[in-house]
């Protein structure tokens, strides 16, 4: 019996979200990109001691884990976890809700946060918190009963655990300050970091990358062994430091170290096998900075193992923070990104005569290598400031990168006017061909 | 429920259990579809067009009578196709040195060939071949193992005795023994009908259906048409198929399967 394919367009249409929701959460990443490196040129000084509490270099912080990591991260789980799951992520006007909470709570906490001001920062922080736990709960609806890849589900629901655990102590932070019933707030502070940047934003990067880097590179996924095997090490790894954090013990952060390392190896060995049997030749600026993404995660760490035990000086914790932040997450994430944006365009945009655009049609190579050249030596200027407390160097390190985040807006900027000027069916209707 | 050529035997036996019956009273051929191991594994790789060459009945008489349109004629169980002059390769095949694979008696016994068979073929080098010894042609086995590189020539020794020569041409991978049966699991199957190729993706882990779909692309053999038979709309594959100047949209298909017809578009 056939099935009228109008039929299989109408249950796959499902799975696709609006262009301009997915481009909003796009849209705010690229613009709080370029915010956070403005505000860390204009606080330099404060860069090289930081070790946590409000003011100009926390907000910078949240910029970028809230503003970019997360909210990119909001983005694509909304277009790709469905298309992956073969379950729709959720009503769109749900979808919208956790938009208009996240993107304005992020901005309004940030500002708190610079002027050092608990309403606004409970404020944002109760916007951001909402938009989250809306986010969640329609992550783990698509994740349950989902028949996708196992690995990277697997890791979805780690980082959606983490996710719950970050903003129960992010808000308990925001009243903490507001109060003052701890005592050491800065160690559940480091416990907030930890788990937000390896929890979240790490286990989503490395589940995500057994979809994604064997797709953009042509190649064929890694064995789903490795993948679990790295998860398990992964959460051990968060929990040891998290703990560790919280307590206070050197040893548990020293083995949340070393057990990240472990994960780090088989996670990078992993992807350097799918790489090593692709199909698509030439990978592009992307993969540079996915690659260098590669190699300052595990830099990150021993950066952090260097820390625990006092042996990276007083700007250990701060050096640990950039790299892993701005080092790792942002690297990778925006080599990522490059590939999504135009890839998720295409779905969408198209010529005056409905042709669709192609994937190089709707990319900028001028902005992106402005971005990969400006951001590489904001990376290495604004580490080595920090080491050697040099704030010229962390100043102009974040001037250049605020000049790359401008380059990458330009680009994404570009991506979504083409979307918006001849938006095309975002399917094929039966018979009619694309 | 309307049968054609392109119902696969598996799917139109589990919407008429009376089938077989009225399948094997128009040719013996059909009640080997009685055997359980059969149904569950060349059943769902065949469709009643091809079951019919098989056969060597004509297809429209064997719709007629599997949609109850007809009463099964008796027609004497007929020579089934000829599969055309003998190719000059066989005369390469050294039978002495050939593995050689008699799964009648498994079917008998209700043990399923399919992995014995590909965990021998998996591994053979060019210039090695199988002979298989088989209680029919089996069709759908030789368009599986024409994917891996192997050619094929059927001989009808008696009415339930072919014997089937394959001959490796080329590697498609190369696969440890130990993971050929993975491997059979795990691949796609391509296969030409009526001179376009087919791809069925089915069960592959993403991203596997998009390697095998690119690869059959950039194939100068595969011709200006493809056929994807697969579970999900491949909306990660489409940016792919316009860079290269494919064209796609979706055709009528089989339940629970998106089928896709692409076409390479003219320069």
């Amino acid at each position: 019996m056939t099935i009228p394919s109008a039929a299989i367009i109408g249950g796959a249409k499902g799975r696709l979200m609006p262009a301009g929701l997915i481009y909003s959460f796009f849209a705010a990443a690229a613009l709080y990109h370029l915010f956070a490196w403005v505000v860390i040129a204009f606080n330099a000084d404060e860069v090289p001691s930081f070790v946590g509490g409000p003011g100009s270099v926390l907000a910078a912080v949240h910029l970028l884990t809230l503003g970019v990591l997360v909210m990119t991260a909001i983005g694509a789980a909304m277009q790709l976890l469905s298309v992956v799951t073969k379950k729709p992520f959720g009503p769109v006007g749900l979808c919208w809700l956790v938009a208009w909470l996240f993107i304005p709570g992020v901005g309004l906490l940030a500002y708190g946060m610079a002027a050092v001001s608990p309403t606004l920062m409970t404020a944002g922080g109760s916007l951001v918190g909402l938009g989250l736990f809306v986010f969640i709960a329609l992550f783990m609806n698509n994740l349950r009963e989902a028949s996708g890849i196992g690995v990277t589900l697997a890791h979805c629901w780690a980082a959606v655990a983490s996710l719950v655990v970050i903003v129960l102590l992010g808000l308990a932070l925001i009243a903490n300050y507001g109060h003052g019933f701890w005592a050491t707030p800065q160690d559940i502070a480091a416990a907030h970091f930890l788990v937000a940047a390896f929890g979240f934003m790490g286990l989503l990067a490395l589940g995500f990358s057994h979809i994604l880097v064997p797709m953009f590179a042509l190649a064929p996924a890694p064995a789903p062994i490795l993948g679990y095997v790295t998860l398990g090490a992964a959460v051990l790894a968060i929990a040891s430091s998290a703990g560790g954090a919280i307590a206070q013990l050197r040893w548990a952060l020293a083995l949340g170290a070393g057990l990240g390392l472990v994960a780090t190896g088989l996670y990078v060995k992993a992807m350097v096998g799918v790489l090593a049997g692709r199909a698509r030749k030439r990978l592009g600026v992307s993969f540079l900075l996915v690659r260098a993404g590669w190699v300052l995660l595990p830099a990150s760490l021993v950066a952090g193992l260097l820390a625990v035990f006092g042996l990276a000086g007083e700007r250990g914790a701060a050096l640990f923070g950039f790299l892993v932040l701005c080092g790792w997450l942002l690297t990778f994430l925006l080599g990522i990104l490059q590939r999504i944006i135009p890839f998720l365009a295409t779905m969408h945009a198209g010529t005056s005569g409905g042709r669709r655009l192609t994937i190089s049609e709707i990319g900028n190579d001028r902005a992106i290598a402005i971005h990969a050249v400006c951001h590489g030596i904001a990376i290495a200027a604004v580490a080595a400031g920090i080491a050697t407390a040099q704030t010229v160097a962390v100043s102009a390190g974040a001037a250049l990168g605020g000049l790359g985040a401008a380059a990458f807006a330009w680009f994404t900027l570009g991506a979504i006017v083409k979307t918006f000027r001849h938006p095309v069916s975002p399917l094929t209707a039966p018979g009619k061909r694309s | 429920m309307v049968f054609t050529d392109k119902t696969i035997v598996a799917d139109a036996i589990a919407q008429d259990s009376t089938l077989i019956d009225r399948l094997a009273a128009f040719n013996p051929t059909f009640a080997k579809l009685r055997n359980p191991v059969l149904r569950r594994t060349m059943a769902r790789l065949v469709n009643l067009g091809e079951a019919a060459k098989v056969a060597g009945v004509p297809l429209a008489t064997l719709l007629a009578v599997a949609n109850g349109e007809a009463e099964a004629p008796s027609l004497p169980e007929a020579e089934p196709e000829r599969p055309g002059e003998r190719p000059a390769w066989l005369n390469s095949v050294d039978a002495e040195t050939a593995e050689h694979l008699d799964v009648r008696a498994m079917l008998a016994q209700g043990v399923e060939p399919l992995g014995t068979v590909m965990r021998l073929a998996g591994p053979m080098a060019v210039g090695k071949a199988l002979i298989l010894e088989a209680p029919f042609d089996p069709a759908p086995l030789r368009r599986v193992l024409a994917g891996k590189g192997f050619d094929s020539y059927p001989e009808r020794l008696e009415s339930d005795h072919w014997r089937i020569t394959f001959l490796r041409r080329s590697r498609e991978s190369l696969t440890p023994a130990a993971d050929a049966e993975a491997e059979e699991k795990h691949s796609a199957r391509s296969w030409r009908l009526d001179g376009v190729v087919h791809i069925d993706v089915r069960g592959l882990v993403p991203p596997q259906p998009m390697l095998a779909i690119l690869k059959l692309l950039d194939d100068p053999a595969t011709g200006s048409t493809i056929i994807v038979h697969h579970e999900r709309e491949p909306v990660f594959l489409y940016p792919e198929l316009d860079e290269r100047g494919w064209s796609h949209r979706v055709v009528d298909g089989e339940a629970d399967e998106v089928r896709l017809e692409l076409q390479k578009e003219a320069p």
